[in-house]
Formats: C-alpha cells, sequence, structure tokens
C-alpha cells in the first residue's frame, strides 16, 4: 500500500505529468504522419529521456505508443494513407465517412474506440501481471530457457511471412548479442580487440539504426507527395459528432476488440496490425448494419481501432511478468527500463513496485490524456498528416544522430546506429522481421545465462532441460505453438493459391 | 541455368551470402574469437554453437524456400534500390564523417539540405531548416539534457 501511495504522490506532479501529455502529443503526431511512426517515436525519446526519473521517462514513451497507435487512423481517415500497419483496417471505412463530410466523426469515433480498447487492456494488465510474476518466482533455469525459446519461436514464426526468415532473424539477433564478454570467463568474446565491442552492442544505438534510421532510408527512397482530396464539409451539426445512436453502434465492437486486441497483445509477436484486422473482422460478424462495411461503418472503426490499441497495454502482461517483450514497443520498453537501472521480470514487482504501480497510474493518466488531447487538438492533428515528409525525414534522421550519440556521448555508437541502418534496410529489401531480430538480441542474455546455468547444474547432460514437469509442458507448448502456425500458414497460402487461381 | 526474377534472384542471394558468412563465423570465427572455457567448466562455444546451427538450417530452409517457390510476385519494400539510394547512403555517409571530423553542427546543416532535396524538396525551405535545426538542436541539448555535441564552432 505504501508503495502506491509514493506511486500516486510521484505521477500527480506537473512534472510526471507534462511527461505523459507530451508522450501522448508526440506520439499522435508521429502516428499521424505517413512514413513516420509510433515505434520510431519511442526509439527516439529513449536517448532524450536519459538525464529523467524511469518514471516519467517510460510514461512518456507508453503515451507515445499509445498515441501513436490512435495517431494512425487520423491519416488513415483524413488521407487515405494510414500512419501506420495497424491503421490499416481503419482506412476504407474512415476515409468512406470523410468523403461524406463526417472525417471528424470518424476521428471521434476512433478515438473513443481507442481509449476503450486502451483502458481494457491496462485494466487486465494491472489485475494479471503480478499474478504472472508470481508463477515467474518458481521458475528456474530450465524453465526460463523454455520461456526463452517459446518466444523465439514464436515470435520467429509470427512475424514476417516466413517461417524460415523468421527465425534466421530471431537466431540472427542471438548471434549478434555474442559480441561483447563471455559471461562465464569474462574473456572477450567476438569483439575483434576493438575495445568499445567489449561491453557488447548497446541496445539504444542499435533500435534507433534498425528501427528508426533503416525506415528513414526506406521512406526517403520513395517520397512522394500526398495530395489530399477534397473532403467535403459536414452536412449536419450530427455529421461532425458522436451520436447517441453511435455510442449504441460502438458498444458491441468495442468490447469484442478489446478482448481480441487484449489477448493478441499477450501473445508475444502478433502485435497492433493484427489486433486490428481481427477487431475489424468481428465487428464485421455481430454487426448490427453489416452493409455499410466499406462504405463508411462506424462498427468497423470501433472494431479496427478498439483491436489495435487493447494490443499496448496487454503488451506489458509478459514483460513485466517474465520480462519477454511481446513486439518491438515492448522490446524498446525494456531497453528503456535497461538504461534506468531497471531489469523488467517478476522481481521488479519486489524491487522497483513503486516503478510499477507509478507506471499503472500513468497509463490510466495517459488514456485520459489520449482523450483529451486527440478530442480538443484535431484540427492540429489534421495538419500534421498534411506535412511535407520530404523536409521532415532529414530531420528526424539528424534527430536520430544526436540520439545515438548521446546516448554514451560517443561517436562510435552512430557508427553502431548507421550500421544497423543499413543491416534493417536490407533485412526490410528481403522481408526478414525485423522484430524477431530485435527481440532475439533482447533476450539473449536470458537464455544464454539460463541454458548455460542449466548445463552447469547437470554437469553438461542436456537431459536436465527435459527433468522438469513444468519445463516439460512450456518445451510442449512451443512445439505445439510452432505447428499450429505453420499449419496456419500453410492453409492461408492455399488460400491464397486457389483465389489466384479462380480470378 | 533457369532465369530468375529479379525478386527470387534477390531471395537467392541474399540466403547464400548469409549461409556463407555463417560458414565462416562458425568455421574461421568462433575458433579464434570465441574463449575456452575454464578449467573443470563447460566448453564455452557450446551456446554460440547452438545458435550458428539454428541459424545456418534456418538459412537453408530459407534458400530451398526461395528456389522452390514462386516469389517473383511480391513486392520488395520501397522498391528495388536506385541511383536515389545511392545519393541517400552517399549523403548519410559524408554526414557521419563530417559528424567525426568537424563535428555535428557543420555535419547536419548540409545534409539536411542534401537530403531534402533528394527528397523532392525545392525552393528556399531546405536552407532555411539546414541553417535552423542543427543550431536549434545543439542549445536544446546543451540546455536541457547538458549533453555538449562535439562541434568545432564555439557556441
Amino acid at each position: 500500500m505504501d508503495a502506491v501511495i509514493v506511486a500516486l504522490n510521484n505521477v500527480f506532479t506537473l512534472h510526471h505529468l507534462l511527461f505523459i501529455i507530451g508522450g501522448v502529443g508526440i506520439g499522435v503526431v508521429l502516428g499521424a504522419i505517413p512514413g513516420l511512426s509510433a515505434t520510431m517515436g519511442i526509439a527516439l525519446i529513449i536517448p532524450f529521456t536519459l538525464a529523467f526519473d524511469p518514471v516519467p521517462s517510460i510514461l512518456m514513451m507508453m503515451g507515445a505508443y499509445k498515441g501513436g497507435i490512435y495517431g494512425g487512423s487520423v491519416a488513415a481517415i483524413l488521407i487515405k494513407a494510414p500512419g501506420t500497419s495497424a491503421a490499416a483496417a481503419t482506412v476504407t471505412d474512415g476515409y468512406a465517412l470523410a468523403k461524406q463530410g463526417k472525417g471528424l466523426k470518424a476521428l471521434k469515433v476512433s478515438l473513443l474506440a481507442s481509449v476503450a480498447g486502451d483502458t481494457f487492456s491496462d485494466i487486465i494488465l494491472i489485475l494479471t501481471a503480478v499474478q504472472l510474476a508470481r508463477v515467474a518466482l518458481h521458475f528456474g533455469p530450465v524453465e526460463y530457457t523454455a520461456i526463452a525459446v517459446i518466444a523465439l519461436t514464436i515470435i520467429g514464426s509470427t512475424s514476417g511471412k516466413s517461417l524460415a526468415k523468421g527465425i534466421f532473424a530471431a537466431a540472427a539477433g542471438l548471434g549478434v548479442a555474442l559480441i561483447g564478454l563471455d559471461p562465464t570467463t569474462g574473456l572477450p568474446r567476438l569483439s575483434f580487440g576493438i575495445i568499445e565491442f567489449y561491453g557488447g552492442i548497446h541496445l539504444i544505438p542499435m533500435l534507433i539504426g534498425l528501427l528508426i534510421m533503416s525506415e528513414l532510408f526506406t521512406q526517403m527512397e520513395q517520397v512522394k507527395t500526398i495530395s489530399a482530396e477534397h473532403l467535403p464539409p459536414p452536412q449536419t451539426s450530427d455529421d461532425s459528432r458522436v451520436t447517441r445512436a453511435d455510442l449504441k453502434l460502438m458498444g458491441r465492437p468495442v468490447i469484442g476488440g478489446s478482448i481480441i486486441g487484449t489477448i493478441i497483445g499477450i501473445i508475444p509477436g502478433l502485435g497492433p496490425t493484427l489486433g486490428a484486422f481481427l477487431g475489424y473482422d468481428n465487428a464485421w460478424r455481430f454487426a448490427r448494419h453489416p452493409e455499410k462495411f466499406g462504405k463508411g461503418s462506424i462498427e468497423g472503426i470501433a472494431g479496427a481501432e478498439s483491436g489495435n490499441n487493447a494490443v499496448s497495454g496487454a503488451n506489458l502482461i509478459p514483460l513485466l511478468g517474465l520480462g519477454i517483450p511481446g513486439d518491438v514497443e515492448a522490446a524498446i520498453l525494456i531497453g528503456a527500463f535497461l538504461i534506468h537501472g531497471l531489469t523488467p521480470g517478476p522481481l521488479i514487482f519486489t524491487q522497483a513496485p513503486d516503478v510499477v504501480y507509478g507506471l499503472y497510474i500513468g497509463l490510466v493518466l495517459a488514456n485520459i490524456a489520449l482523450l483529451a488531447i486527440g478530442w480538443f487538438l484535431i484540427p492540429a492533428f489534421v495538419r500534421a498528416a498534411r506535412v511535407r515528409v520530404g523536409l521532415l525525414l532529414p530531420t528526424v534522421f539528424i534527430l536520430s544522430m544526436v540520439g545515438a550519440y548521446s546516448f554514451q556521448q560517443s561517436v562510435f555508437d552512430v557508427g553502431v546506429a548507421l550500421v544497423f541502418g543499413g543491416i534493417g534496410y536490407v533485412m526490410a529489401k528481403l522481408a526478414i522481421p525485423k522484430t524477431s531480430f530485435l527481440i532475439g538480441f533482447i533476450l539473449a542474455p536470458l537464455l544464454e545465462d539460463n541454458f548455460r546455468r542449466a548445463l552447469q547444474i547437470s554437469d553438461g547432460s542436456y537431459g536436465v532441460f527435459i527433468s522438469s514437469p513444468l519445463g516439460n509442458a512450456l518445451w510442449g507448448l512451443a512445439i505445439v505453438s510452432v505447428i499450429w502456425i505453420a499449419l496456419q500458414r500453410r492453409s492461408s497460402r492455399k488460400k491464397t493459391n486457389q483465389t489466384a487461381q479462380e480470378e | 541455368m533457369p532465369a530468375y526474377s529479379g525478386r527470387k534472384l534477390a531471395e537467392i542471394i541474399g540466403a547464400c551470402t548469409l549461409l556463407a558468412f555463417a560458414l565462416f563465423v562458425y568455421l574461421y570465427l568462433f575458433p579464434n574469437q570465441i574463449p575456452k572455457g575454464l578449467p573443470g567448466d563447460l566448453d564455452s562455444a557450446q551456446y554460440p554453437t547452438a545458435i550458428m546451427i539454428v541459424w545456418i538450417l534456418s538459412v537453408i530452409a530459407w534458400l530451398a524456400t526461395a528456389l522452390s517457390s514462386n516469389v517473383s510476385a511480391e513486392s520488395i519494400e520501397g522498391g528495388t534500390p536506385g541511383r536515389k539510394s545511392l545519393l541517400i547512403a552517399v549523403t548519410v555517409l559524408m554526414g557521419f564523417l563530417l559528424f567525426h571530423l568537424v563535428g555535428f553542427i557543420i555535419a547536419a546543416i548540409p545534409t539536411i539540405i542534401i537530403l531534402s532535396f533528394i527528397c523532392g524538396e525545392r525552393g528556399v525551405t531546405p536552407f532555411i531548416l539546414g541553417i535552423i535545426v542543427p543550431p536549434a538542436v545543439y542549445v536544446f541539448l546543451l540546455k536541457v539534457m547538458e549533453v555538449r555535441l562535439p562541434s568545432v564552432i564555439p557556441l
């Protein structure tokens, strides 16, 4: 209880509230600009929060994440160009409404659904993360090895279009993490005599290179001016506001989308895009007006937006409970925890309860901030969606160089970021999922430490990995999940081929 | 030899390169760069070897898929790299070298201007942006975060 009071006192300060509001604002603006994203926003924020306490820094990033996912829908609705991939499900119905002069209504429906989805998943996070952490406290090295392997196999199998590329990317991430000091002998490993490599590749410059710079290179290659079609003005006052009838229509899809998004968020590797499409699909299945889907359906927007935003809170459940990031954004948050001297995982509940409770309170406040900012500053975000990206991309590139430098005030880190920018660019061209690579890199210490500890306990016998009932259950889960995902992929490939043949 | 489409060829070249790199790392770098375990300890190469085996097997699976399936229909994200990509790469490298040699402000000004032009911007706006943004970022970092970016210009 003391920790909760300390957390309340911490969060309800002007300084912390400004961080939350600032994070949400930055997220919405970045999400609204086609070509930029929430992921880029939070990766860019990390190095600039080094000088601040962990709670406001992490809250700022969470605010940016929540704001960014909603922001993606602004461009989707107004200029038919989703600011983020998670907003792709909103494009058809959102833009159709905008073309009927109901753009503001669509934005407000999207905002309400986003906040509802966010709040639902945050409540689930608050109720379940600590329970998961209690279970995780019984884990030994075998179980942790199994958990890390499960996370990597699921992420490797689900992210991207190819199972082989997903697994390769995870192995490559684990491979890059080998650079540094051997954890047992303390001797340099794969460091080639370069002193900067003795501490390993640092997460922040790698994140900046892989997620921001590579994306900027790709965007700069294909930058084009978005010519927004002139949208008609609203015909009646109801065209600009959410009526009681609209709220009734939104109820069912929002509940369904929130539940689906939360489940998707808990499972590593799936992410908000899938949450949005499944939320949209669910809304269509149970719609009161299915005939309006594709032509400007309130239910469609509500389902998709609650589905994608509900992923954000749920993503923190495996992160706080097990120390395992569910997707790229959670992986970035791990980086934020680490640079502030905190290790996410079951022990954080006993080691830094004020941080955890501060985070919970801040998440709820971020939802309120998103509602207020989104509602009152819609015109500003409309402008952001039409900003000239040709001017913005070079500026963000310079900021990313500065971010990489300011982490340790080292030009070497800028070089590391650029190298990973190049690697990320090639990965994008070859459709190798960056998520798997990044999560492989982040989970490497957990996997290596526990893998080696388990072998040390058993004097080198690999039989130790199948000696624990809980561990065996986890291995079974890993095998079942990979087989299930492979079968799903096979059936969807068959469907695609059949459709192609029919056409 | 069959004629492969651009995408399929890229997949095959990518997989072959990564396979060759993995074999080089495993056969040449590991023996030189992975320390032996302490006396009485397990071999320190066990874990890295396991990772490389997964790497090699997954790349072989990728290569087999690329050779056997029709990937020509898939599009390459952002299109095939061309002259614009080369210009971006050269500008970025130039920016990094200048950053290293003469500091942030002098590096950032031409980088912003040239990249804006590559992105299709014209007129005076890229110049204004290039002149305003770097000093503003420099001052912000110095005053707010107490981070002094390298610069030969005394500010």
